[in-house]
């Protein structure tokens, strides 16, 4: 990863890379992606949230390339969509033309989970603190990305917002760290946060409301080679109104939460089953309900502290 | 409910099971089914991998509860295919 | 300094030596068109099997490592799903023929290795049809095509039931009666063809499962390139070439395959197949025999225009290969095989997501 960050682009320079046939080409934790896109907004997404991430040299292999296109013939002048290609495939039927940024995101998840063959995949996100990995798991609509992107600012390294990585082999956790995802309150919530966050352009009317994104924390992406041991997991769940209760959860319990959240774990028959069990087993589990960001962060930082 | 009904595991090397306190997880790898499990149930299952057992046998295990709760949870993990009775 | 690149997996798969000089767009072209073309997992097997004579670039294989993992995971649940299946149909007391991707994994020809397939394909006599579906559907398989004329369209016309779907498995089996559909015109006898099958053993499984004989594999194969729309032309050539430079060293191989083809009077897609395979992946085929393609092929009037559509069928649909590749909607298989399914509405809720089972869109 030695090349100069995507800040160093211009406008144009950005522009004209993001139309040219090899694309813009950028280190993703371990892959270099090429994107490909005509969408402003994919443009000042990128400039804006992926400022910090490096520019691949000319003679890097690239794993993936993706582009964002607007549909055929006149209807991209008329009334442009975001259709997202990976590899001549059209994965998802196209999004209208202002959810171009959010689709180049969602397509991104897609490729790099069927990609990601040497890896036990739980949507989860993931930080770091002292070496020590923290899985927060659970199914949307439990505040998890709120919880990460609260974490995050407050100098927990990011791994991935939705994306639990496990290696098969090691047992350890893959760094893939992207703009955290936001939806609805939660973004004006982490927009009043300290630690001067940075938001990406907006989806409106998306199929979940407004949707738009955190930019990653700088050191998040400049070590997204550092694979980490995870420690602690933990279901989140929000609730308005709620006091705040961590409680610890027996490791059979974990196993089963984890499965349900687990997008592979089918596929990879009795692998899947082993690297899940050396998961629980290295990790201690808790629930958290809570009603704020302000009693759910001490709370897990305290957890997160304890020796082991 | 008779002591000597016979159990066997079906297909037991295709049969993964891990043990914590709070119960055991148990992975068919022919039904690519995960199933989670009460404690007891996994001492039954990983008894029977050694072999099929009778209700009593299975009765001496170290944590087993009177014999009509052992009798109900054995038809209870007969009825999910977990174990079969042996004729 | 535009150099080629449209035939990079075809001579590669050929000849793994050529990458020898490959800079990092080359590399992205070849790893592109595996994928696209669903040879990821053969081209990784003939990397891989040039040891040394090969340098890979370590993120290229990366790739060529995922796609062994989910071959090797494929073939775990294949074997299982063959138990299951044996030992439903062992009551039939009848041999049952495993066709295509499966019988190319049992019988572990080259063709095989790390190949993926989507759906099971088994062939038994015609009258043993309903009851092999009916011990199917009493484990857990059910019919996809529930109205009635799809239902009667299958039995009247095509060479196969509709294809049924395990419950929570979502495997599929298609059952056939015989390699090529009835509508096609040409009648290969079938009660040949299971007289001629070969007894594979599977383990744990009863000994039920036979496998074509090498002349009516590659027959069958040839059928299926044909006879197919050719949207996996490429990989059902590749097939073709290994299966022939495995069997050509079968006593008995070229002097059998044109004169039995001529009998289940399928010749044309043989004769098709000899000459691309040669054509594609400089397949060795005997001096005489292909002298004799050539005649054979070279009085039909049609010959010219077949050999340019083929032709074209048999460029990987990539960017790097193919001009028209905005409008190619191609469904990797292993992106929507119902094997390797994954629950992506956790991931991606807001997005229609395409039905990859039943929806292959075709090229154009």
């Amino acid at each position: 990863m030695s090349g100069a960050p995507l800040s160093s682009l211009s406008r144009s320079a950005l522009h004209d890379r993001l139309v040219s046939p090899d694309g813009l080409r950028l280190h993703i934790g371990r892959f270099v992606t090429s994107i490909r896109s005509r969408h402003a907004q994919v443009a000042e997404g990128l400039a804006t949230l992926y400022a910090d991430y490096r520019l691949a040299d000319d003679d890097r292999f690239c794993d993936y390339a993706v582009e964002v296109g607007r549909g055929d013939g006149l209807r991209k002048f008329v009334r442009p969509q975001s259709l997202f290609r990976f590899e001549g495939m059209q994965p998802f039927k196209p999004l209208p033309g202002d959810q171009a940024f959010a689709m180049l995101e969602w397509g991104l998840n897609w490729v790099f989970t069927n990609h990601a063959q040497h890896y036990l995949i739980i949507h989860a996100a993931v930080l770091e603190r002292d070496g020590q990995g923290l899985i927060l798991a659970a199914p949307p609509g439990s505040g998890k990305s709120t919880l990460c992107a609260g974490l995050a600012l407050r100098g927990w390294r990011l791994l991935s917002d939705e994306l639990a990585m496990v290696g098969l082999e090691d047992g350890l956790l893959l760094p893939l760290p992207r703009p955290v995802s936001l939806k609805n309150r939660s973004i004006d919530i982490v927009r009043a946060l300290p630690g001067d966050p940075v938001i990406g352009p907006m989806a409106h009317d998306t199929a979940k409301g407004t949707v738009a994104h955190l930019k990653p924390p700088r050191t998040s992406v400049e070590e997204a080679l550092t694979r980490v041991q995870p420690r602690w997991v933990v279901l989140p769940k929000f609730e308005a109104g709620s006091e705040c209760a961590v409680q610890p959860m027996g490791r059979a319990r974990m196993f089963m939460s984890l499965v349900s959240n687990a997008f592979n774990y089918p596929r990879l028959g009795v692998t899947g089953f082993q690297a899940m069990g050396r998961l629980v087993e290295a990790c201690d589990g808790y629930t958290a309900r809570y009603g704020s960001l302000d009693q759910i962060v001490p709370a897990l930082e305290s957890i997160c502290s304890r020796p082991a | 409910m008779s002591l000597d009904s016979c159990w066997t595991l079906p297909h037991a090397p295709l049969v993964s099971i891990l043990h914590w306190e709070d119960g055991c997880v148990l992975y068919d790898a022919l039904k690519t089914s995960t199933t989670l499990l009460s404690p007891l149930a996994g001492q039954v299952i990983e008894r029977l991998r050694d072999g099929a057992a009778d209700t009593a046998t299975l009765a001496a295990l170290p944590d087993a509860p009177d014999t009509e709760s052992l009798a109900a949870l054995l038809d209870d993990l007969a009825e999910h295919g977990l174990i079969r009775r042996k004729d | 300094m535009n150099r080629r690149t449209d035939r990079h997996l075809a001579n590669t798969l050929a000849q793994p030596g050529i990458t020898a000089d490959f800079n990092a767009r080359d590399w992205e072209a070849l790893i592109g068109q595996a994928r696209t073309s669903d040879l990821l997992g053969q081209l990784a097997e003939v990397l891989r099997d040039a040891g040394d004579a090969v340098s890979v670039p370590e993120p290229v294989r990366f790739h060529l490592d995922a796609a062994l993992r989910i071959a090797a995971l494929h073939r775990q649940s294949l074997q299982l799903e063959l138990a299951v299946i044996a030992s439903a149909l062992a009551v039939l007391g009848e041999p049952v023929v495993l066709l295509k991707g499966g019988a190319y994994a049992v019988a572990g020809l080259r063709a095989g290795r790390s190949r993926l397939f989507g759906d099971i394909d088994l062939m038994v006599a015609k009258a043993s049809l309903d009851p092999a579906e009916g011990a199917l559907f009493r484990r857990g398989w059910r019919p996809t095509h529930l109205n009635a004329y799809d239902q009667r369209y299958y039995r009247q016309w095509m060479h196969e039931l509709p294809p049924i779907e395990h419950f929570t498995r979502g495997t599929v089996i298609d059952l056939h009666h015989t390699i090529v559909p009835p509508t096609s015109g040409h009648i290969p006898d079938p009660a040949r063809l299971i007289a001629d099958a070969r007894p594979v053993q599977v383990a744990h499984c009863p000994d039920i499962f036979r496998v074509l004989s090498p002349v009516d594999m590659v027959m069958h194969s040839a059928c299926h390139l044909f006879y197919g729309e050719l949207q996996k032309g490429l990989r059902d050539l590749y097939d073709l070439h290994c299966l022939i430079g495995e069997f050509s060293v079968e006593e008995g191989f070229w002097a059998h395959l044109l004169p039995q083809a001529r009998a289940h009077q399928l010749e044309y897609p043989v004769l098709l197949a000899l000459r691309f395979a040669r054509r594609v992946f400089g397949t060795a085929v005997p001096e005489a025999i292909a002298e004799e393609c050539d005649r054979r092929l070279g009085r039909r009037w049609t010959g010219a225009l077949t050999d340019h559509l083929i032709d074209a069928s048999m460029y990987a649909l990539h960017p790097s290969s193919d001009s028209t590749w905005r409008r190619a909607r191609r469904h990797i298989l292993y992106a929507r095989s119902h094997w390797l399914r994954m629950p992506l509405h956790l991931l991606i809720p807001h997005l229609a997501y395409k039905a990859f089972i039943h929806d292959e869109a075709r090229v154009g």
